[in-house]
Formats: structure tokens, sequence, C-alpha cells
């Protein structure tokens, strides 16, 4: 047995080791708010921190450069996969450099940003900076480098999305929802417009000075400004590239797969900033369909209207780009099943108007835990933050979500609620259209 | 002997404007009478290509390159079966000779050194 006290002191003195102690006293003291983001400018370029004093930090550089920008289908996806590969250092010793440091780099894509990522100790600040300022700045973008390395990852990945129905079902609702800019295809569906020139072309339009944002957890505000200053200085002065406003169209498609079936029913949601209307976040909630306890179908909306139905699952979630938004449900299952599921899943949606005071008050609670939990954790915020200062030069703070989150009432949500399916929703089906439903067999509207 | 050393030594050369006054003439000369550029080829072409770096390097060369030297080896082929060299203007003129191939070697051959050193690195105490 260990005795309870070896147990008890484990934990508190690894920390005490990880966190040098001259620094943990100045943050302790420093910290009021460990949530609160600081913006400033450093060279026309935003920063973004906020420091709660602990031994790691997460770094970002979020450009305003994902596929909703794109002058060609794929450069986003190929400029992102082109990220930390040869620059003035070579890749491999750029890898290996950050592997002796104990960091850790990586990039995403999503419709509106690219994201170069860094998790390290807190000391490694100045390394990291200059690694993501060089990426944007002297990547070499050597044809043989696609060819040989980011041309194989990105066919992986899209042949990982060509084979999860619910991915190409979501894809493909964004497609009807939007149309073209926002609602173009994420991934690079096809190479014929990727080349080196044309991605150098596109970095070029992205990657400059009023068209990024740097953003830190757990960096002190002074030196990430100067670190930026010092580093990204060469980086060309821009405002990037500019883009017409989303409309929401919505309506219907239907996809064949043979990878398993799929539907997404889709609404016009709320746009990130700078008002967000977060009743759209509670009524994502109130549907749910993911539960919180183990073995377990779970209280929400949606998890009751599929219980009935073996191997079904349907989960609502609500994304916010930086002009509108799409409040979606993902049905998966069994192509035969999905008819039955889909009908309830659309009485679901139906009895929102009608929403139980004691269920929003729930699907409010869950949200404000989210929005804490996501705020806590240092990596998950980032792009965020970063969207929202690139676009108002502000940061969304948590306090204001949380806020937010807690003036919704419940006539507020079941207003929403009955708006959504006074408005034309998006429906696709991917898999076996044979069986598939129709949107009209589920009494939508499209 | 890496591919590089070839390079090191030209530079070497070049570095030293007496010595590069003297042996690019007889270098030329040697060229010249080496007999390559009159059945089309250009210096590169005469590169072993039968190692993992040269390999390598092929295949980073771009396509209009590539196609051209593979043109270039079958023009050569075809004048040494048939014992004949080609007419004035088809054979490689000295302006034309240059080295296309020997970057990509380099960057390999950069790339595999780098690798091996950090492969090997240890700890200074």
């Amino acid at each position: 047995m260990l005795a309870r006290s070896t147990l008890c002191r484990g934990p508190s003195q690894l920390l005490a080791r990880a966190v040098p102690h001259s620094r943990r006293g100045l943050a302790a003291a420093s910290v009021s708010n460990p949530f609160h983001y600081s913006v400033d400018e450093s060279t026309g370029i935003k920063v973004v921190s906020r420091d709660d004093g602990g031994p790691t930090t997460a770094l970002a550089v979020v450009a305003r450069g994902g596929s909703r920008y794109e002058t060609a289908p794929g450069l986003a996806h190929g400029l992102e996969k082109f990220a930390f590969k040869n620059s003035r250092r070579s890749a491999l010793r750029l890898q290996r450099e950050t592997e002796l440091l104990g960091g850790a780099l990586g990039s995403t894509l999503s419709r509106e940003n690219i994201v170069l990522r860094a998790k390290f100790l807190r000391d490694d600040l100045p390394y990291f900076v200059e690694a993501l300022a060089d990426v944007l700045i002297h990547t070499k973008y050597n044809a043989y480098e696609f060819n040989e390395q980011v041309a194989s990852t990105m066919n992986f990945e899209v042949d990982k999305f060509h084979h999860t129905p619910a991915a190409l079902a979501l894809e493909a609702a964004h497609n009807v929802a939007f149309h073209g800019g926002l609602g173009s295809s994420r991934l690079a569906l096809t190479n014929k417009y990727l080349t080196n020139k044309s991605i150098t072309e596109y970095s070029k339009k992205v990657y400059n000075k009023g068209n990024i944002a740097v953003v830190a957890s757990g960096a002190p505000q002074p030196d990430l400004e100067k670190w930026t200053a010092e580093f990204f200085k060469e980086l060309p002065s821009g405002t990037g590239p500019a883009v017409a406003p989303a409309k929401y169209y919505g309506g219907e498609n239907r996809l064949f797969s043979p990878h398993g079936d799929a539907i997404v029913i889709a609404f016009p949601g709320s746009a990130s900033a700078p008002s967000p209307k977060v009743e759209y976040t509670v009524l994502s909630y109130l549907l749910g369909g993911e539960a919180s306890i183990k073995w377990n179908t779970g209280m929400s909306l949606l998890s009751q209207a599929v219980s009935d139905i073996p191997h079904t699952a349907a989960v609502a979630k609500h994304v916010a780009y930086t002009d509108t938004g799409l409040l979606y449900v993902t049905i998966e299952g069994p192509g035969s099943a999905l008819t039955q599921a889909g009908k309830n899943v659309v009485s679901a949606i139906r009895s929102l108007g009608e929403a139980k005071p004691e269920d929003v008050e729930r699907a409010i609670a869950l949200a404000k835990f989210d929005v804490l939990a996501a705020a806590e954790d240092r990596s998950i915020g980032l792009e965020s933050v970063g969207q929202t200062a690139i676009a108002s030069g502000k940061a969304p703070q948590v306090e204001g979500v949380v806020k937010a989150l807690d003036s919704v009432t419940v006539e507020t949500v079941k207003a929403a609620g009955k708006k959504l399916l006074e408005s034309k929703a998006t429906f696709v089906a991917v898999g076996n259209t044979y069986i598939l439903p129709y949107a009209e067999d589920l009494g939508l509207s499209v | 002997m890496s591919f590089a050393s070839g390079v090191a030594l030209r530079r070497a050369v070049a570095a030293r404007p007496w010595l590069h006054k003297i042996v690019v003439p007889i270098a030329e000369k040697y060229n010249d009478l080496a007999g390559y550029r009159k059945v089309g080829l250009v210096q590169d072409d005469l590169i072993s290509d039968e190692n993992e770096i040269v390999q390598e390097a092929l295949k980073r060369l771009p396509p209009k390159v590539s196609y051209d030297r593979v043109y270039r080896l079958r023009r050569a082929v075809q004048c040494s079966l048939a014992h004949t060299i080609l007419p004035k203007e088809e054979q490689t003129k000295p302006e034309a000779d240059i080295s296309y191939l020997m970057p990509y070697i380099e960057e390999v051959e950069r790339e595999r050194k780098e690798r091996e050193e950090l492969d090997s690195l240890t700890r200074a105490r």
C-alpha cells in the first residue's frame, strides 16, 4: 500500500520543480484573472496573450487564410501542409531542435484560418516565435517538397475525409448552406490547381501583417510583443484577401458513399463576433446528443429522440464564423434506421418551441462548463481568439461569454428554437441514397 | 568521395582569379575534346546515376528539364549506335553547357549530411 502522504506529496513536488521559483512568485503577483487576454499591436501585428504563470506555453499564429479565402480550390490546404517545411533552416533541423527543447509543432486548417501552433516550456518563447515567423517569411515552397511530402499528407487527409460519411455530409451541408466562399471545400479535393508557384502566391496574399495574429497562452505580453517585433519585422504589410460576406441559402443534397450512412440537418446560426447570439449555443446544448455519463443515452432532446433506435446517434453542434454561423445536427447509423431517426430528430427540433425551463437551465450549465473548460486548456481557444483579434482588434473574454450565457432566458431560447424551422433548412444525406430519406419525408422545408 | 567535393574544388578555383584565369581555358579545351558535346550532351548528363543520391536528385528535376535530359540521352545513344556525330548546329554550344543537375545533388547530399549529424548528436558537458 502506498502511504497517503506520498500520494499527496507527488504532484505538488513535480509542479514545484517544473516552475522556476522566481517566475512563480512574479506570476502569482501579476495574475488577477488568468483567463483575461490582453491585446496590443506590435509593428502592425495583433499580439494577444494571457499569462497564468504556468510552466508551459501554447503559442499560435492565426492567419486569415482558410478555404473561405482561397482563389483556387485547395490552395489553403496546400499552404497549411507546407508549414514547417524547409525555410532558412531545414525542416529536419527544425523538427530535431524542437524535440530537443521538448516542444511540439503543428498546424491546422479551418474554413476561415490557417493556424500554426507550438507548445513548449515557458523559457523557450523566443525560439518558437522565431520558428513560426520563419514559416511565414522564409518557407521555400520547393516543388520537390510538395511532391515528396506535402501532396502525400494532403491525399491522406482527403482519403480519410472520403471514408467518413459524417464529415462528407457536413462538408456538403456547408456547400449547400453558403454556396461559394465559406461553403467551398475545406480540403483540396483535387491537385489540379496546386503547384508550388500557386501556393507561394497564395502565401504572399495571406501571410502579411494585417492578416495575422500572434496568440499565446502562458506568456507575458511584453515579452511576446518584443519577440514578435523582432522576428516578424520582415513580414510584408498588407490586409489580406478581401471576401464577400456570407449569405445563407439552404437546400438539399444527396451523395452516394459506400462507406456508411449519415444525415446532416442544418439551420442558420449566429456569428462569433462582435455580438454573438449565445442562445444558439444554448440551443445546440439543449438538443445535445452526447451523454455526460458512460453507458447511458443521456437526457438531452436528441439522445432521447434516437434512444429507441439501435446503433444510431444524433449530435447537435453550433459553429460560429466571423459573419454567420451554422447550427447542425449529424445523424449517423445504419441507413435503414435513418428515416425513423430523422423523423424523431425533426420532431425534437420542433419541440424546442416548448422547451422546459429545467432543460434550458441544464443546457446553459453545460455550455458554461464547456466554455470555461476550454478556456482552462491552453491550446483550444487560440484560434477563435486570434480570429476575433484580426477582425475587430479585440479579444473575446471568457467572462463576457459566461455573462452572456447567464443572461439567456428560457423565452429567448424558445423564440430562437421556433425560428429554426421557419427558415429554409439545409439537408444532406450521404450513403446509400436508395434508402436514405428526402428532406420532405422528414417534414423539413428546403 | 562525394559529388560535392568536385563542386568545392571548382569553387576554390573560382575564388582565386589568377588560378581561374589559367584553369578555365584548359578546362574548356578539355571539355571540347572530351567529345560529349558533339553528340549533344551536357556535362551533367555524364554523372553516373547508379546511386541513391543522384536518383533522388533526378526525381527532383522540374518536368521540362527531366524531359530534355532523356531526349539528349536517347539522341546520344542513337549517335553512338550509328557511329555518327550530330550536325554542327545541333551540337551543344559551350554556353549551353550549364550544370542543371549538380545543384540538386548538392542539396540531397547536404540533407543527408545534416541528418547524419543530427542523428549522432552528443550532449556537451
